[in-house]
């Protein structure tokens, strides 16, 4: 019922969100123009991001595999873009009336991702993930990563406060905390770190580098080089992706991008999301 | 959908995928009988297993009480609320499982817990049926009762959690028929937690995964049956390898058990996911609520339990349980002794169906010293 | 690349390689493609190392796990770099032997239990003590010279205990302190200087008198349950016997005058002791190893929740009853046990002895009792006088001289008895005997009276066909005629009383199952078992329990068979286990043996007393103008407490909150030794932080009363995790500093083998003159427990059944006839009306009048009414309470009304043990505790919640109705006003923050209207935790400066308990065997012959204080979601009926 009280007030929040757009009448495109800009700003408050026009994505129901979202949640996303010389930079910005950064059981957060296909070529994979042998980049970001590498703590009283808890064997004497052995053991307790998996742990950075070839493969990449950041402004999200530049992007030339926003509490997680088709996306020349 | 064979509910079924049983399947028979829920077994499972960050609340072995205990809360009742026409005929299941009865968009029927239905994890403990008046007192089967439910992963045949995992991170291992969850896959989507009728899978917060119970895979391949057998007390356990029905053998002491005494029974049969854990139900409970958990075979079962007294196999295989940290592959008896066996046939363990008395001379001569019972 | 490098490796060599963001090549480490078929095949399982490497470590250790729970378990310690990571059983009991090559199966393993696997939390948790801590104040009054007042009191502002700082010092320094202040306070309280100042202080001037002017007198010591600790627990009292030394200085006295400390008493202590035991077999105790269950036909487990307190010997009575044995419990509740039962009967707290005796009425109507076993061993054939109530004795009739005895051997005026060991036949003072007499039956064939000795039992017994019903005029030889009755004839009128109607309405269990049970038991004599637990002998009326259950037993053959006994079940207390043990504890300080290969030249100086004396204000029963404690159990005034192993002395001792309020003040000194910082630590003023048991450097010993092992404590090889050393070092610390005081050497070589680490040599003492254990080596016992295996105690027999000589070699029990005996002739019996196994209704427990003996008018019950002490028959007084002797007949009691009934005080508050603690170990570890009843959440999602969990008081779900209480609320129990929480409470706010017990209420379906229940030893709240709750961010109920974490808001399960005390405990007349060997005394003896207190005795009244939602909100969760106890959603009541499957035969 707890998510029925929240999921309402968003409905609410989203018309405000809605009226407010309409209000101040934005510059729309019909595709995702990144004009090419100096310096990327970070900060998704940034007044640089008015340069870029802003491009309204419709967001459809991912009802085409299992587990599928049947009831919609956020009906569209407002998409900016800029790039640099090697980086392509995206601001996503839609309403939500609670921030859910806090993962637990039947707990989920806030998310959002930017996907684009490996190659440039005329006719993209599926939208869906991509498919084999034709594999799609994408860049994710989660609410929960933000607050950790804004400085949460990784203690289980940040998720619940008055949890008290005797003892862990990899803090207990004569481990001394920071050392080798003590980071060993504290890691043997953490069985997805353990077995390499980054989705674990403190992180630096809030967002995640994935490769996917169609649904059930999605993977991360070796490593994330991508960078972002998420702010909540008390009724909508707004966070910066950047990612570097497709190989063979170069300006005046199209490609294809599309988006996913997850709503945390309304317990939109993996395939059960809102999202779009593929988009065209123009890098602009420089001015 | 693949169609399968359930022979736990005498049919076949649809499944998520083809059927495919591993070589050896991993398989409990539990005694609630002797069942003591002092919990011993929860805990040896969470400090081996559990003692980590994001786990605190995870009971990958727990025990509670029936009626009115849960962990998590309602988990069962919630299912049962949740599944159209639960008709046993005969020994044939002609209701829907979660597999034939998932809504639109999912692969099982399923809920997702929350936080808070995890608190209380001892709830309803001791709480018997009915409230005791004065004057009360009973005889078989008790008029107030309660009984302790210990339970595991069931190590499915047809697991639902499996079956919901979108990326194929959980796995039935063809070796021994472990299910395992791969830490270094799963995406923390908790589709098995929702999917799992028996609510084994639980979601680490600090990790991202989620985590089940490994049947203590790293000591079955020693040949070691899991923690929370060895460490029972009230010695209710028998970890083995039971066989399809055909290929049932009396000297396994868990095809002799399940399949050829028909003592013990799965939990839930109906859900469909062909459990590998077996109940000796309790014999002081009445027959209707037992037979909704345990499905048709609870009389029955019942009547050959009671039967033990003038049984010297039944009761002496029932008096090995727990005697050794090895898995009993192998058993037999031989007059007032039981034994053991390893899956080479050599012997692990003996135990007589009775403690000897054992009585020392009144005047130890050699000591010149009496031995006495009242020092 | 291969399939079986994991993911982790690979990307290693990724990054490494430095390869650009986004990479195709990834599917050959995790496949790309969709898995086709997991039930099938997986393609990388590299990752399951993960658990492989967590599972690993680098080394184990065996240790020994020892609470009060009677099992002791070696257990393994697995170690992974340096961290004792998990515990585990070691499954090697199956291979303990014994000298005789005698063996037991792996049927015994595993033994283990889950506060064992928990330990790891203690060993590291944040309540271990340490290091040493002396509290700020005491350690100023120390530094200051410990100044006194003009009566000798310290001056106030040095003991603000429970609040006061803490100031860490070394082991060094603390034990300088405490050898200082014994000096301080033995000496303020010596001689008449010290006298006078006791009598300023207002003491009983009885315990000033008992004090012979030894101040030695006033400093007690107390190793709890000193057999879980033979060198290490029970030195105490070896320290208590070192302070002869002290007194000899002090008062400047001889070895032949001087007087050693007082040890309080154990097994007593914990109202373990079945106090009726003594007073009809002369012994102790008697009861069976728990495994003979498998070899009776069948087992009453009453008042004993068998399978939540004895965990790892619960297999023993599922596989017996698996294999045919019927199991029948008698319990207040549907417990825990009940649910493993074929036959359940739910009675009435504190009527046990009501029950019994409407049993035993249903076998004397119906003549169903075992003739012989009467005949050949109890009193029931014997003649008792109707002028005097005292047994007819032979001399009187016969006018012949006690007779010669062949199997008892008399000691002679001023001859000294020999060590325990020496002991073949029983050993009685030729004095007593000559008092003692020998007996009479009446012979009905040639109808004359007959000789009966104490010989005269089993085969010896010479008693034919006796008078049992009816009365004789006998002539004794002077003449005179005197009526008398056999023993039987007068208990069969009395429990004609208790005929089953009466007991059905006095006991709760219906007629008819009492008419069957009296039936089943009688049918095949000597097969069935009594399991009798704690339950029945936490009540007042314990004493009259044991003789009736005796009776019922004896009635039936069921004494002293393995297949058929009485057992009584709390606490593992038999030192005798060790008879030699006085080789140690009582090692002559004034004569020290020095050389590891001769034995010690034992002395006992110290005193043995009863704690309840200081649990009773210090003080002991005065009833109006009589004193009601016997002279040979006089207390003397506490001025300073020393303990170790020992939480329930103090943290959790009963009536606790007037005990610290009221108590402790008039105490100079309380030292601690603990490893977990417990409520005891809370109001001490030194502890000693020492070591864990997986710790130990110095081995030790211990056995059990359940089981056969005898078992090592092993020295471990884990480095000491904090600042910590073991008990015996502090002892012998201590011992080192009272020698620099005195400059007396012997306190230092009274611990010399414990400082040349050599505290095997007092062990193999103890082996060697053992009757049990002589031919043992420690070295090797130790080698043995350090892999996991026990040895077996050398008794009787495997399993030990207590009575077996006397039933098998027709051996004399422990008492003046031999016999067992049902009718007691002591003086203070015939005064309490207890002459007869009488029932007395419970003192505070009841619904009725308290403590009213329930009987018909009846020729040989004469009790002294309460005008005989000058006390009026109204006064209901807690105190004049316990000496009340007033006779009602059931018609008159029922009518009658506990005198608070009116005020709403109508719920009996029983508090017994369950599964989750031993005693107080370790309830309050998180893993634990979150398990301990229906509130625990880790998470404490409500953040009111003390701990992980938190104490409830289970009421009948009627009577929370009819208070307004909902399933999971607060509520307020209040007890008697008059003397509970503690004394004063109205003019003391300030303590009855803390002492009021505020909890959560359980809809509990368990027990009738009218019981509810507290499971015994969650933590009590103090000072400190109320202050914790208040200020911290957490909002636990923990010590901001001490880490104590409570698990009340505030009070405990111990505000409604109290010091009671029965004059029948306190008798000096009372025959029974010693403690050691089998030597026969008289009167007080500590652990057999003394007060056992009543803590389930209370009776409250019960209000609601905040509603049980999250944050004060509304419903309790559970509740709320239709899953508790009159709360049943439709959903759930359909569950409950089995209804969600139907079912058709095809």
């Amino acid at each position: 019922m707890g998510v029925l009280r929240k999921r309402s007030l968003w409905v609410v929040a989203l018309l405000a969100a809605g009226s407010a757009a309409c209000r101040r009448g934005p510059v729309r495109s019909t595709e995702v123009v990144a004009v090419v800009v100096d310096r990327i700003p970070m900060d998704p408050a940034a007044r640089a991001w008015e340069q870029a026009p802003e491009h309204l994505a419709r967001l459809l129901l991912q009802d085409l595999v299992e587990p599928r979202l049947l009831e919609p949640s956020t009906p569209e996303v407002r998409v900016r873009a800029v790039a640099s010389q090697t980086e392509i930079a995206f601001r996503l910005e839609w309403p939500d009336s609670g921030r859910d950064d806090l993962p637990g059981p039947g707990r989920f957060v806030d998310a959002c991702a930017v996907q684009l296909p490996r190659k440039l070529e005329p006719e993209p994979p599926d939208p869906q993930m991509g498919a084999s042998g034709r594999p799609v980049e994408i860049t994710y970001w989660r609410a929960d990563w933000q607050a950790s590498s804004d400085g949460r703590r990784d203690d289980i009283r940040e998720y619940y406060p008055h949890a008290a808890v005797d003892h862990y064997p990899f803090q207990a004497p004569p481990l001394r905390p920071g050392s080798p052995e003590q980071r060993e053991m504290a890691r043997l307790y953490a069985p997805a770190e353990a077995a390499g998996n980054r989705r674990s742990g403190p992180r630096e950075v809030p967002v995640e580098d994935l490769v996917a070839e169609g649904p059930g493969t999605l993977a991360p990449a070796e490593k994330t080089v991508s960078r972002g950041r998420g702010l909540y402004s008390g009724r909508q999200w707004r966070v910066v992706l950047v990612r570097p530049l497709p190989a063979g992007l170069t300006p005046r030339m199209r490609t294809q991008v599309a988006f996913a926003v997850w709503q945390g509490s309304h317990g939109e997680t993996g395939s059960r999301k809102m999202r779009t088709g593929w988009i065209p996306l123009l890098l602009k020349g420089a001015q | 959908m693949a169609r399968v064979y359930n022979w736990q509910i005498g049919r076949e079924m649809s499944y998520w995928y083809p059927e495919n049983r591993p070589q050896k399947q991993f398989a409990a028979v539990f005694d609630i009988n002797k069942c003591i829920a002092c919990q011993t077994c929860t805990l040896a499972c969470k400090t081996t297993w559990t003692s980590g960050k994001g786990q605190e609340y995870m009971l990958w072995n727990n025990v509670e009480t029936k009626p009115y205990g849960f962990y998590p809360l309602a988990w069962d009742l919630k299912l049962l609320e949740m599944l159209n026409g639960q008709r046993w005929n005969g020994g044939v299941y002609e209701g829907e499982t979660i597999f034939e009865c998932a809504p639109a968009g999912e692969r099982v029927l399923g809920w997702k817990p929350e936080s808070q239905d995890y608190a209380y994890p001892n709830v309803g403990e001791d709480d018997c049926s009915g409230e005791v008046h004065k004057g009360a007192s009973c005889a078989l089967p008790h008029t107030y009762w309660f009984f302790y439910l210990a339970r595991i992963c069931n190590h499915c045949t047809y697991p639902a959690c499996l079956a919901a995992c979108p990326r194929g991170s959980i796995y039935k291992r063809p070796e021994d028929g472990i299910v395992l969850l791969d830490q270094g896959r799963c995406r923390g989507y908790q589709e098995c937690v929702k999917g799992c009728p028996y609510k084994k899978v639980f979601f680490n917060p600090m990790t991202g995964t989620s985590e089940k119970c490994i049947a203590c895979f790293p000591k079955i391949e020693q040949g070691l049956q899991p923690q929370c057998f060895v460490n029972c007390i009230g010695k209710i356990r028998l970890a083995g390898w039971i066989s399809p029905p055909g290929k049932a053998r009396a000297d396994n002491p868990i095809d002799y058990l399940v399949h050829i005494r028909k003592v013990a029974l799965p939990l839930f049969p109906q859900f469909g996911l062909e459990p590998n854990v077996y109940y000796i139900p309790p014999v002081h409970v009445p027959v209707p609520f037992l037979e909704q958990l345990f499905g048709p075979g609870v009389s029955e079962a019942i009547r050959v339990y009671r039967s033990a007294p003038k049984d010297p196999d039944l009761s002496g295989l029932l008096c090995l349980f727990g005697s050794t940290e090895a898995i009993v592959a192998r058993w037999r008896r031989q007059g007032e002794f039981v034994s053991g066996m390893d899956e080479r046939g050599a012997e692990v363990v003996r135990v007589p169906l009775r403690e000897p008395v054992e009585v020392r001379p009144a005047f130890d001569s050699r000591h010149q010293i009496v031995r006495i019972n009242c020092p | 690349m291969s399939r079986d490098i994991s993911r982790r490796d690979f990307f290693a060599m990724l990054s490494a390689s430095g390869l650009a963001g986004f990479l195709s090549s990834i599917r050959e480490a995790w496949g790309l493609e969709a898995i086709s078929n997991p039930l099938a095949q997986y393609p990388s399982r590299g990752w399951e190392r993960v658990y492989r490497d967590l599972w690993k470590y680098d080394s184990k250790f065996v240790f020994l796990c020892a609470p009060n729970d009677t099992h002791n378990c070696l257990l393994n310690a697995y170690v992974r770099h340096g961290v004792i990571t998990r515990i585990g059983p070691t499954m090697r009991y199956g291979e303990a032997t014994d000298l005789y090559g005698n063996r037991v199966s792996h049927r015994w393993d595993p033994r283990v239990c889950q506060k064992g696997l928990a330990l790891t939390r203690r060993f590291y948790g944040d309540r271990r003590v340490n290091q040493c801590m002396v509290r700020a104040g005491f350690k100023r009054w120390y530094e200051d010279g410990f100044p006194r007042d003009k009566d000798g009191v310290p001056p106030r502002k040095y003991f603000n205990r429970g609040r006061d700082e803490w100031v860490r010092v070394s082991h060094d320094e603390a034990a300088r302190i405490v050898a200082a202040a014994l000096v301080n306070i033995a000496t303020t309280y010596s001689g008449e200087e010290g006298k006078r100042k006791l009598r300023a202080q207002h003491y009983d001037e009885a315990t000033i008198e008992a004090t012979q002017g030894a101040g030695t007198q006033t400093l007690k010591f107390r190793g709890g349950m000193p057999l879980l600790g033979l060198t290490r627990v029970f030195g105490l009292y070896r320290m208590a016997n070192s302070m002869a030394l002290l007194d000899a200085k002090i008062r400047n006295v001889g070895p032949d005058r001087a007087l050693g400390g007082r040890g309080f008493d154990n097994y007593s202590w914990h109202t373990d002791l079945p106090p009726g035991h003594p007073m009809v077999t002369g012994q102790q105790t008697v009861e069976f190893d728990l495994s003979a269950v498998e070899h009776a036909r069948m087992v009453v487990v009453w008042g004993m929740n068998w399978i939540t307190t004895k965990m790892p010997d619960s297999h023993w009575l599922t596989e017996a009853r698996l294999k045919g044995t019927r199991v029948v419990v008698i319990a207040c509740e549907y417990s825990a046990t009940a649910s493993k039962a074929d036959d359940v009967i739910v009675v009435r707290p504190g009527t046990t002895s009501a029950l019994a005796l409407g049993l035993v009425h249903v076998i004397l109507r119906d003549k169903l009792y075992d003739a012989a076993y009467v005949k050949q061993w109890t009193d029931l054939p014997i003649l008792v006088r109707m002028d005097t109530l005292k047994y007819l004795r032979a001399q009187d009739v016969l006018g012949s001289a006690p007779a010669a005895l062949q199997q008892t051997r008399l000691l002679r005026d001023g001859e000294r008895e020999p060590p325990p060991a020496a002991h073949r036949e029983a050993i009685v003072p030729e004095k007593m005997r000559l008092e003692w007499g020998d007996f009479v039956w009446w012979d009905r064939t040639t109808n004359s009276p007959k000789l009966l000795t104490r010989d005269m039992v089993g085969k010896n017994s010479t008693v034919g066909d006796p008078l049992l019903e009816g009365a004789v005029e006998v002539t004794l030889a002077g003449g005179k005629r005197v009526r008398c009755r056999p023993v039987f004839d007068l208990i069969k009128e009395y429990a004609a009383h208790f005929d089953p109607k009466s007991v059905e309405e006095m006991t709760w269990a219906p007629a008819q199952a009492v008419e069957s049970l009296a039936r089943e038991i009688a049918r095949q004599p000597g097969t069935t078992l009594f399991a009798v637990g704690m339950g029945p002998n936490q009540f007042f009326n314990n004493d009259n329990k044991d003789r009736d259950i005796f009776l019922l037993a004896a009635l039936t053959g069921n004494v002293g068979k393995i297949g058929g006994n009485v057992g009584s079940y709390a606490g593992n207390y038999r030192v005798a286990l060790f008879n030699g043990a006085p080789q140690y504890i009582n090692e002559n300080p004034f004569d020290i043996e020095l050389d590891p290969a001769k034995p010690a030249r034992p002395r006992q100086y110290w005193r043995p007393e009863s704690a309840h004396y200081y649990n009773h204000e210090d003080h002991p029963l005065r009833v109006g103008n009589r004193l009601l404690t016997g002279k040979t159990h006089m207390p003397a005034p506490t001025k300073a407490l020393w303990f170790a192993n020992a939480n329930s002395i103090l943290g959790n001792v009963k009536w606790h909150y007037n005990t610290v309020i009221n108590v402790l003040p008039r105490i100079e000194m309380i030292a601690v030794q603990e490893w977990w910082w417990t409520a005891s630590c809370e109001w001490a003023d030194v502890v000693f932080g020492v070591d864990s048991w997986a710790e130990l450097k110095h081995p030790d010993l211990t056995a059990s009363v359940t089981n056969p092992f005898l078992q090592v404590f092993p020295r471990t090889p884990l480095k000491r995790i904090f600042n910590t050393i073991g008990d015996i070092e502090v002892l012998a610390l201590v011992g080192d500093k009272l020698a620099e005081l005195t400059g007396d050497q012997r306190f230092r070589d009274y611990w010399k083998f414990v400082r040349d680490g050599r505290t095997d040599v007092y062990l193999q003492r103890i082996l060697d003159f053992s009757t049990n254990t002589r031919g043992y080596r420690i070295s090797e016992l130790e080698a043995k427990a350090r892999e996991g295996v026990p040895a077996l105690m050398l008794s009787r027999t495997t399993p030990k059944v207590v009575g077996y000589e006397q039933v098998m070699d027709s051996r004399p029990w422990y008492t003046k006839s031999g016999r067992l005996e049902f009718y007691r002739e002591e003086d203070e019996f015939i005064e309490a009306g207890e002459n007869l196994p009488v029932h007395r209704e419970p003192v505070d427990s009841t619904f009725y009048e308290p403590n009213v003996i329930i009987a018909p008018p009846h020729e040989a019950l004469r009790p002294a009414g309460p005008e005989v002490y000058g006390v009026r028959r109204d006064d209901l007084r807690c105190e004049t309470r316990c000496g009340r002797n007033v006779v009602l007949t059931w018609e008159q009691a029922r009518r009658s009304a506990h005198p608070r009934l009116k005020e709403g005080f109508r719920f009996i508050f029983h508090t017994p043990k369950y599964r989750h603690g031993a005693h107080t170990t370790p309830i309050d570890t998180d893993m634990v505790a979150v398990l301990f009843g229906p509130f625990g959440d880790l998470y404490r999602h409500d953040s009111r919640s003390p701990f992980v969990t938190e104490g409830y008081v289970d009421i009948n779900p009627a009577d929370a109705r009819e208070l307004g209480i909902e399933d999971g609320d607060y509520v307020w129990i209040d007890p008697d006003p008059e003397d509970r929480p503690f004394r004063g409470w109205e003019r003391n706010r300030r303590d009855m923050e803390f002492a009021r017990l505020l909890c959560r209420a359980r809809y509990y379906p368990g027990t009738p209207r009218g019981v509810t229940r507290m499971w015994f030893n969650m933590y009590a709240a103090t000072p400190g935790s109320v202050e914790g709750q208040k200020t911290r961010a957490d909002g636990l109920a923990k010590n901001p400066r001490t880490n104590y974490q409570a698990m009340f808001r505030s009070g405990s399960h111990q505000s409604a308990t109290r010091g009671w005390l029965k004059p029948t405990w306190m008798t000096d007349s009372l025959v029974r065997k010693n403690l050691f060997g089998q030597s026969i005394g008289r009167g007080f003896l500590p652990d057999v012959h003394c007060p056992t207190g009543a803590p389930r005795e209370a009776i409250v009244k019960i209000t609601k204080a905040e509603p049980g939602g999250l944050g004060g909100q509304g419903l309790w969760l559970p509740a709320s979601l239709g899953l508790r106890p009159r709360y049943e959603s439709a959903a759930m009541r359909k569950y409950l009926a089995g209804k969600f499957v139907t079912r058709k035969e095809s």
